[in-house]
C-alpha cells in the first residue's frame, strides 16, 4: 500500500504525517487537525511517519522520561523512545524533527490508533517544547487586559466554565490546550492551540446555542464528549494570545449551592498550575518547565471555585467570579 | 543528631541530580523528581541551599551564614534549615567540597525555611500532554 503524506498545521509546528495509507491518515486526522490555529513566526518543520512493522517487544522503554497510560517513554543519548502497552514503539531524534512510529500488525486496531494518536501527541509536545511552549492543560478566558487560566482536572468543569463565560462577553483561548512560556521581558504569554470545545451533550440544557450535539463528532471514543466549533457557536469570541493575570482553580462540590468563591494563596497557586502541565523525569526538562510555570504561578492572582449542582442555571451565579476575577 | 553535631558535622553533602530547581522571585522551588514531591525556599534557604549545589559540609554553611547576617543564636534555625533538607531526602553524600561560594546575595538574615508541598505530582499521566490521572478503561 502506498504512504500517503499530508500537511498539517499545529501551532508553531508544520507536520508533515506519514501514513501506511489513507484510512490511516483519515483516522489519524483527528489529532492534528484541530490545532490549526493562526501563527506569524516561522514553524519548525516536524516529520511523523506512521509505520507497520512486526511487533517487536524487545527494547522495552522504563520510563526514565516519562509514564504515561498506554505507553512510557525514555531519554536516551540520540532523543526519545518510547514503547506501548500493544507493542507499538516510537523514536523522536534530539532535535525533535522527526519521528518514526512503528505499529504492530496484529494489534486490535482501535486501540492500535489510539497509541499511535497518544505517540503522535508526544512528538507535538516534544516539538512545542523545543521552541520554548510549555503544553497548558487548561483553559482561558479574558476580558479586556484580564485573563484567567481555569484549570481542573478533565472532567473537572473547565469547558463547561469557558463556555458560560464566553455567553456573558468573554473571549477565550480555548478550553483545555493552552502553550504557555515566557517573552523576552519574562512575562508569560498563552497561545489558543485549537478552535474547538469538548463539550458534554448535557451542556445544550444550560447553552441552547449548542443544539443538538448528539450530530456532532465525538472527541474520543472514551468520553461522550462532543467536539464543538467555537467560532460557529460564539463568533467573534476567539483569540489567540493572551497575557494571563488570574488562576481560577475549579472543583466540584455537590453539596454546593450555586458556585462558592475564595481566595488562593500564592503557594497553592503554584501547586495548581504544576498539576495543569507534564513534568517529564529528566532533570533538564522539568528544570525547563519549572522555569516557566513558577514565575507564571507567582504573577497570577488565584481565585477557588467550588461548582454545586446544576450551578449553571441562572447567569447571575457567575457575577461574584466575575468580580474576582478582573 | 542535635544542633552542635550537625553543625559541625564534617561530612560533604550535595544536592540530588534528580532535583530540578529554578528561582522564583527572592526564593526558589525544588522538584524531587523521583518522588514528585516540591519544595518552596525563601530567599535565606536558597542562598545556603545553593552551597550544596557542589557539595558543602553543614559546617561550611553555617560559616557561610555568618556572612549573610547570622548571629550565634541562629545556630539552631541553620541546623533546623539543614535537617529539614536531609529528611526531605534532597541531600546525598558528597564528594569533599572546596570551600564554597556563597552566592550574590541582598537580602538581610532571616530564618532559612524549607516548605514541603503536602500533595506531590501525578507520576502517571493520561497523555503527554494532559497531567490528570488516568481514569480506568
Amino acid at each position: 500500500m502506498a504512504a500517503c503524506r499530508q500537511r498539517y498545521k499545529c501551532g508553531p509546528i508544520d507536520l508533515e504525517l506519514i501514513c501506511p495509507g489513507e484510512d490511516w491518515r483519515q483516522r489519524l486526522e483527528g489529532v492534528v487537525a484541530h490545532y490549526a490555529v493562526e501563527w506569524t513566526e516561522r514553524p519548525l518543520q516536524l516529520v511523523v511517519e506512521v509505520i507497520r512493522c512486526s511487533a517487536d517487544t524487545t527494547r522495552p522503554a522504563t520510563g526514565n522520561f516519562l509514564r504515561c497510560a498506554r505507553f512510557v517513554a525514555d531519554k536516551t543519548d540520540l532523543g526519545v523512545i518510547a514503547t506501548s502497552m500493544l507493542g507499538g514503539w516510537c523514536e523522536m531524534d534530539a532535535e525533535a524533527t522527526y519521528c518514526r512510529i512503528f505499529a504492530p500488525h496484529g494489534a486490535e486496531n482501535e486501540l492500535m490508533l489510539d497509541e499511535v494518536e497518544q505517540f503522535i501527541t508526544l512528538a507535538l509536545t516534544l516539538a512545542w517544547r523545543r521552541l520554548g511552549w510549555i503544553p497548558l492543560h487548561a483553559g482561558a478566558v479574558s476580558y479586556g487586559k484580564f485573563c484567567s487560566l481555569i484549570c481542573a482536572t478533565s472532567g473537572g468543569g473547565k469547558s463547561t466554565l469557558v463556555a458560560a463565560l464566553i455567553r456573558r462577553g468573554w473571549q477565550t483561548l480555548g478550553d483545555d490546550k493552552l502553550l504557555l512560556r515566557l517573552d523576552e521581558n519574562g512575562k508569560p504569554v498563552i497561545t489558543a492551540l485549537t478552535r474547538h470545545f469538548n463539550l458534554h451533550p448535557r451542556s445544550s440544557q444550560w447553552f441552547p446555542e449548542l443544539g443538538d450535539m448528539a450530530s456532532l463528532p465525538p472527541y474520543s471514543r472514551w468520553t461522550e464528549k462532543r467536539q464543538v466549533s467555537i467560532e460557529r457557536v460564539w463568533p467573534d469570541r476567539m483569540r489567540n494570545t493572551a497575557r494571563p493575570t488570574h488562576l481560577i482553580e475549579v472543583v466540584r462540590n455537590r453539596q454546593a449551592c450555586g458556585m462558592l468563591i475564595s481566595s488562593v494563596p500564592k503557594s497553592q497557586v503554584l501547586a495548581t498550575l504544576l498539576r495543569q502541565v507534564v513534568i517529564p523525569e529528566d532533570q533538564q526538562f522539568a528544570r525547563e518547565v519549572l522555569q516557566t510555570v513558577a514565575p507564571t504561578a507567582r504573577s497570577l492572582s488565584g481565585v477557588r471555585l467550588e461548582i454545586g449542582e446544576n450551578a449553571y442555571g441562572s447567569p447571575e451565579v457567575l457575577e461574584p467570579l466575575e468580580r474576582a476575577a478582573v | 543528631m542535635d544542633t552542635n553535631q550537625l553543625l559541625t558535622n564534617s561530612e560533604s553533602y550535595a544536592l540530588r541530580p534528580d532535583v530540578a530547581v529554578t528561582i522564583v522571585g527572592d526564593g526558589a522551588v525544588m522538584l524531587d523528581l523521583s518522588t514528585k514531591f516540591f519544595y518552596s525556599l525563601n530567599q535565606t534557604g536558597w542562598a545556603l541551599a545553593q552551597l550544596f549545589e557542589d557539595g558543602a559540609t553543614p559546617a561550611q554553611v553555617a560559616e557561610a551564614a555568618v556572612t549573610l547576617g547570622a548571629l550565634a543564636e541562629d545556630g539552631d534555625a541553620i541546623a533546623r534549615f539543614i535537617g529539614s533538607l536531609l529528611s526531605a531526602n534532597l541531600l546525598e553524600a558528597g564528594e569533599a567540597a572546596d570551600v564554597p561560594q556563597l552566592p550574590a546575595y541582598n537580602g538581610g538574615w532571616i530564618e532559612p525555611t524549607l516548605e514541603k508541598h503536602p500533595e506531590p505530582l501525578q507520576r502517571i499521566m493520561t497523555s503527554a500532554f494532559d497531567p490528570s490521572i488516568p481514569l480506568a478503561e
